[in-house]
């Protein structure tokens, strides 16, 4: 899983700046602008997005702010806190999951077409919804894991 | 319920959840689930909107300038970086926190990012300032205070995004922080040459001509990327050639392309 993240952001960061380099080119160079590019970099800039969020929720390095854990003096406490964080996560992503599926069926339903290409931007309006399952699922892991961790494990609680 | 009530209510709900270390993109979705929970907002609405935003390319510039700045740092352009600012200032007394204000400086004007700076400087220099004589404390307040430039200097993260939340000219907000970058740079530099007065520092040895010239020379060669960098974005930029995200992209590819 991490060498298809490792290599599918890659590229698609890279393709990214390529498009738009080889506008740059075409545009200023050589004067033939290129019609329907900023159409196409809809699709790897949005499922760069997507697919590099659901990247950092499974490497757990989403941004935290983490401020009780700075008071909280035990090993213990803090993997409480760290439940509840996670139980909240999941709670917020179903919900927003729930929402990205609506938005799903909406855009499969009114399969809206790209004005000059005329390529469905359905294509690009599915990242959300996929995105968004798989950090749900992610969130769910991590709270099984901290949840049997706070209950299954013997209690090292010596303080931090 | 009153907007102002509910947006109070937002926004308790969103630090309520940054204290419990909710990662940030939840911390934002609950508190927009309080706003339609008990506001009244629209989901509908709110997801065509929000998903219409996303696919501003403006927003686009974020990822390619960061991973610019990192593949710069990465590369350890910091280090040539450092030592080119150093052939200026290095026999100065408190030349070294020049060297650490105009290099976050010149990181933040690829990067956009004040962390790149500090990533890319603080572990090469806080141990060297320390062993100059400077105090660790001021060494590394130093470099963390100096961090804030990237975020001032164009091209800045925090001013895309506020361009893009604001629907403000992106330019305009690049230009109305590059002053007071400069100034600031300035006044670190300054601040920083009269304090170094009060600490035992040990200067470099003065070195021949020849020598000087030749390292001089070596150091230029290998900090021309990253000097040029900034030159490529804002020249590109303001002189009307590429939008900021064609400039991010530049970029990105010369990072790739010309440092080793």
């Amino acid at each position: 899983m991490e060498r298809f993240f490792k290599y599918t952001l890659t590229v698609l960061i890279s393709t990214v700046a390529a498009m738009e380099f080889y506008q740059v080119v075409m545009r200023y160079i050589l004067e033939l602008p290129v019609m329907g590019l900023e159409e196409l970099l809809v699709y790897p800039t949005l499922w760069l997005y997507f697919l590099g969020s659901v990247n950092a929720s499974r490497e757990d390095t989403q941004i935290k702010a983490n401020v009780l854990d700075v008071f909280l003096k035990t090993d213990r406490a803090k993997l409480i806190v760290r439940v509840i964080a996670d139980l909240l996560s999941v709670i917020v992503a179903s919900w927003l999951t729930y929402w990205a599926f609506d938005y799903f069926r909406y855009a499969l339903r009114v399969w809206k077409e790209s004005p000059t290409l005329y390529i469905p931007t359905f294509y690009a309006e599915c990242a959300l919804f996929i995105g968004l399952v798989f950090m749900t699922c992610y969130a769910a892991w991590y709270l099984v894991q901290n949840t049997r961790r706070l209950f299954v494990e013997p209690s090292s609680d010596k303080g931090a | 319920m009153e907007i102002v009530t509910i947006s109070l209510i937002a926004l308790a709900v969103l630090v309520i959840l940054l204290s419990f270390g909710v990662p940030l993109p939840y911390c934002f979705g609950g508190a927009l689930m309080t706003m339609c929970l008990f506001g009244g907002a629209t989901m509908q609405g709110t997801m065509v909107w929000g998903f219409t935003q996303l696919a501003n390319p403006v927003l686009l510039c974020i990822p390619l300038f960061v991973f610019a700045g990192t593949v710069m740092s990465e590369s350890g352009i910091a280090a040539s970086l450092l030592k080119f600012v150093n052939i200026f200032v290095g026999r100065v007394r408190g030349g070294l926190g020049v060297v650490a204000s105009v290099s976050c400086a010149i990181i933040g004007a690829i990067s956009g990012s004040g962390l790149t700076g500090v990533a890319a400087t603080g572990p090469l220099l806080i141990p060297e300032m320390a062993e100059k004589g400077y105090p660790r404390g001021y060494a590394t307040a130093l470099v963390a205070n100096s961090s804030i430039l990237g975020l001032l200097i164009p091209p800045s993260v925090t001013m895309i995004i506020y361009g893009w939340v604001t629907d403000t000219s992106i330019l305009a907000c690049f230009l109305a922080t590059l002053g007071p970058g400069l100034l600031i740079t300035f006044l670190f530099s300054i601040v920083n040459l009269v304090l170094a007065r009060r600490f035992p520092l040990v200067l470099d040895p003065p070195k021949k001509l020849p020598e000087a010239v030749k390292e001089g020379v070596a150091c230029t060669s290998r900090a021309i990327p990253a000097l040029v960098m900034p030159l490529i974005i804002l020249g590109g930029i303001y002189g009307g050639v590429f939008t900021p995200t064609e400039a991010s992209a530049i970029v990105t590819l010369a990072a790739l392309v010309f440092i080793e």
